[in-house]
């Protein structure tokens, strides 16, 4: 059956939700933890910036250019999001040692990079939905209850070039960060992984974007790599929270930091022994 | 009011009495003016369409035309056997006839369920008859609550979703695949009669280049013209030219009579590369088939047959036929509501002019009675004012029950008299022991038939229901009895079609 307004509606409700509550416990943290708070301090405030903008990024699409059930394959991916920000948040909290202009602007990069490959993974899923119901002749007497293959591949490279295009310079900025490193690359072997997995995920994207022209790639190929490219970013992320503590993951110098709450929903306080000792290193380069 | 249906259609009528009685143009016009210039008091709308022929009547309840007045006129006009024609006819009367116009309205009653061209002839007969003033307050009311009804019921059961012919179900089929068609290039093979049909759909998505091509060059020739195929970007293309059409396009229909097939894997995947794997939809309609089933194996190439296609029209049909079912409480609904409304409206327009001719009357009478007593001695005015007093009541009395009694008296041979006795009772809120009072009063003869007994066949002119008398002091006079007195009560009695 085509999506009545009412179900549109319906489906547009949690992202809405999901965006407006993103925001808020940014600000939340932003406002309720200290003085000292910088934007992107940990992971749990990059988690929560891709919630907000993915979120907000299929509210604009869904107003202007409508694809049916995009909001339903967007639904799991916030989920994930969410639910890894509170993990972050609460469980695995370390923040960033943000001493530079550099690292802020790799941290944001990468974030909103991260973001618009989410979306280019959820639109990957679509195409290859799409295509499946297509190819098994499922539902043809229904009116169509998603966009056409070509809209949703073009949502899908748009996505991906956006996602490219930050995510390359976010990739570049962690290189002149780890060129300014003394820490041997050889003492690093998370942040090797880590790097090469970025590689990766650059790699798909480059291909995807250049889809016209490596045909080979067209259609479900490409909705492949897309989401596989999600999939490898959040593996990077996955490595980055995994990272243990390094001497080149240095406690944050200016440590007088007294109440740094780790839990985003919740307004306990945690404790300073906590923090010390347990700098979280930043997706794509070390610190 | 009263609400006829007169009519044939396709379940009804074959084609050829169809055909006869198609009314369009002046034949239309003529109908129109036939049932204005004889019934002027009746309002009327002809739905004509190629499955249906329909006039819709509304009219006061005991006036004209009758049903067989109306296929008489049909039948004179068109030349058709009476007999004929009344024994193709549906005729409908009130909630019937409205609920078969909202069923036709919502293609329930369609040869292709639930198509929605008829709801814009609907609006087209509509409009006709409006501009013709032979539109009244009824049928403008159903008319437009069943317009409303219509897209409703269409928008929420969805009975119009889906398509039925080969040619608007590949022109799904395109839309799933792309977005957009003014950078595409569609390609016919073939020229038989399914090509044409279905290229004529694929052709109003306005292709960046269709072009056609067939083993016969004229045939192909020939169906370009037919489907006004000109310009730079479309046409017929040699045969010899498939591969590089295969190449070029993003969707293919093809429908020849070749025994083989035409496409085959081996043909199609050499020119992959060349086309840079861009997604191609194939609607292969010819049986045999002209594309080898291998080919929807490969990659980005969509390939439906014409059993995906004609799966999808009875697909669709089972829907619409289940949809159509659980929307017809919902019309019958509708229609009672519209019946009501219409009731309701008449009776109050009924009410009102009953009133304006009370007054009427009372006015009359009061202006009669004053001049009377103005020409009285100013001493013996208050002797002869009782008496004048009942003069004047007894005069409004008679002359307020002496038109609906007197059409009592006059009712033709099994009018149901008990019914209308009844219906005094009721309305006038006449008790039993009244009635037993007056059939006592030695004055009042006795009723002639008992409280049980069925309505009488006719009433005589000595019936108690003719049981007003004039006062013994005052008879009536003719003048009184026509309500001469006021030039406005002998202009009551005029129905007035309201319009």
């Amino acid at each position: 059956m085509t999506p009545s307004p009412a179900n549109t509606t319906a489906l547009r409700l949690p992202v809405a939700a999901s965006a407006a509550a993103a925001i808020a416990i940014f600000l939340y943290r932003a406002a309720a933890l200290h003085a000292g708070w910088q934007p992107l301090e940990s992971h749990a405030d990059g988690l929560l910036l891709i919630t907000a903008v993915f979120a907000l990024a299929v509210l604009a699409i869904q107003h202007y250019d409508p694809i049916p059930k995009l909001n339903l394959f967007a639904l799991p991916v916030l989920t994930l999001l969410f639910a890894w920000a509170f993990c972050a948040a609460t469980f695995t909290f370390r923040p960033f040692h943000i001493d530079s202009v550099w690292l802020t602007a790799h941290l944001a990069a990468v974030y909103l990079g991260s973001c618009f490959v989410a979306l280019a993974g959820v639109a990957g899923a679509l195409y290859l939905h799409a295509r499946r119901k297509l190819n098994r002749r499922a539902d043809l007497a229904q009116p169509p209850n998603l966009a056409s293959l070509e809209r949703i591949e073009a949502l899908l490279i748009h996505a991906a070039t956006v996602g490219f295009v930050t995510l390359t310079a976010g990739l570049a900025l962690g290189l002149v960060i780890t060129l300014n490193d003394p820490t041997p690359l050889a003492n690093r072997q998370h942040f090797i992984l880590k790097l090469t997995l970025a590689a990766t995920v650059w790699l798909f994207y480059a291909v995807l974007i250049n889809v016209r022209y490596a045909s080979r790639f067209r259609g479900p190929r490409a909705a492949w790599l897309s989401i596989a490219g999600f999939a490898l970013l959040l593996a990077t992320f996955a490595i980055v929270a995994a990272t243990p503590q390094t001497k080149s993951n240095p406690t944050k110098p200016n440590s007088n930091i007294t109440q740094l709450d780790p839990a985003p929903f919740s307004a306990a306080p945690a404790t300073t022994d906590r923090v010390e000792n347990n700098w979280e290193v930043p997706p794509c380069a070390s610190s | 009011m009263r609400i006829l249906l007169v009519g044939i259609n396709h379940r009804t009528a074959a084609i050829d009495l169809r055909e006869r009685i198609a009314l369009a143009g002046d034949r239309l016009d003529r109908v129109y003016d036939r049932i204005s210039a004889d019934f002027p008091l009746a309002e009327c709308i002809i739905l004509t369409t190629c499955n249906r022929t329909e006039i819709y009547i509304a009219r006061p309840s005991h006036e004209s035309p009758t049903p067989d007045q109306l296929l008489a006129l049909l039948a004179e006009t068109c030349d058709v056997p009476r007999d004929t024609l009344t024994a193709a006819s549906i005729q409908r009367q009130n909630e019937q006839a409205v609920a078969h116009l909202l069923r036709v309205a919502c293609g329930l009653d369609s040869m292709i369920l639930g198509e929605p061209q008829v709801l814009g002839q609907i609006k087209h007969a509509y409009d006709r008859a409006t501009a013709r003033a032979l539109v009244g307050p009824i049928l403008h009311r159903v008319f437009q609550e069943t317009i409303r009804t219509a897209k409703r019921t269409r928008s929420t059961t969805g009975i119009d979703a889906g398509h039925l012919s080969i040619g608007s179900i590949a022109v799904d089929f395109a839309r799933r695949i792309f977005q957009r068609f003014d950078d595409k290039t569609i390609v016919g093979i073939g020229a038989g009669p399914i090509a044409k049909l279905t290229l004529r759909h694929l052709a109003d998505l306005n292709p960046a280049r269709l072009w056609l091509t067939n083993r016969s060059p004229d045939r192909a020739r020939d169906l370009a013209q037919q489907l006004d195929l000109a310009g730079p970007n479309r046409g017929p293309r040699p045969f010899e030219d498939l591969d590089q059409l295969l190449t070029e396009a993003d969707i293919i229909l093809t429908a020849t009579a070749a025994p083989t097939p035409l496409i085959t894997a081996d043909r199609f995947k050499p020119l992959i590369r060349r086309r840079r794997h861009r997604p191609l939809l194939i609607i292969d309609l010819a049986v045999p088939r002209d594309v080898q089933p291998a080919v929807a194996a490969l990659r980005n190439v969509f390939l439906y047959n014409i059993d995906d296609l004609q799966s999808v029209a009875a697909d669709t049909n089972d829907q619409r036929k289940s949809l159509a079912d659980a929307a017809e409480p919902q019309l019958l609904t509708a229609a009672n509501q519209t019946m009501a409304a219409i009731h309701n409206q008449d009776i109050g327009r009924t009410i009102r002019a009953l009133r304006q001719r009370l007054h009427n009357y009372a006015d009359a009478e009061t202006a009669r009675t004053l001049t009377k007593l103005a020409a009285t001695d100013p001493q013996s005015l208050a002797d002869k004012l009782p008496d004048a007093l009942r003069e004047h009541t007894h005069r409004l009395i008679n002359k307020i029950l002496h038109l609906p009694l007197s059409k009592l008296d006059q009712a033709e041979q099994g009018t149901h008299l008990g019914f209308y006795a009844a219906a005094l009772h009721r309305l006038f809120g006449i008790e039993e022991h009244e009635q037993q009072n007056e059939t006592q009063s030695p004055d009042t003869p006795a009723p002639d038939t008992a409280p049980d007994t069925p309505p009488a066949p006719r009433v005589p002119l000595t019936s108690p229901l003719v049981s007003v008398q004039p006062s013994p002091t005052m008879p009536i006079t003719s003048r009184d009895r026509k309500g001469a007195g006021s030039p406005a009560l002998a202009n009551q009695s005029q129905h007035q079609k309201p319009r």
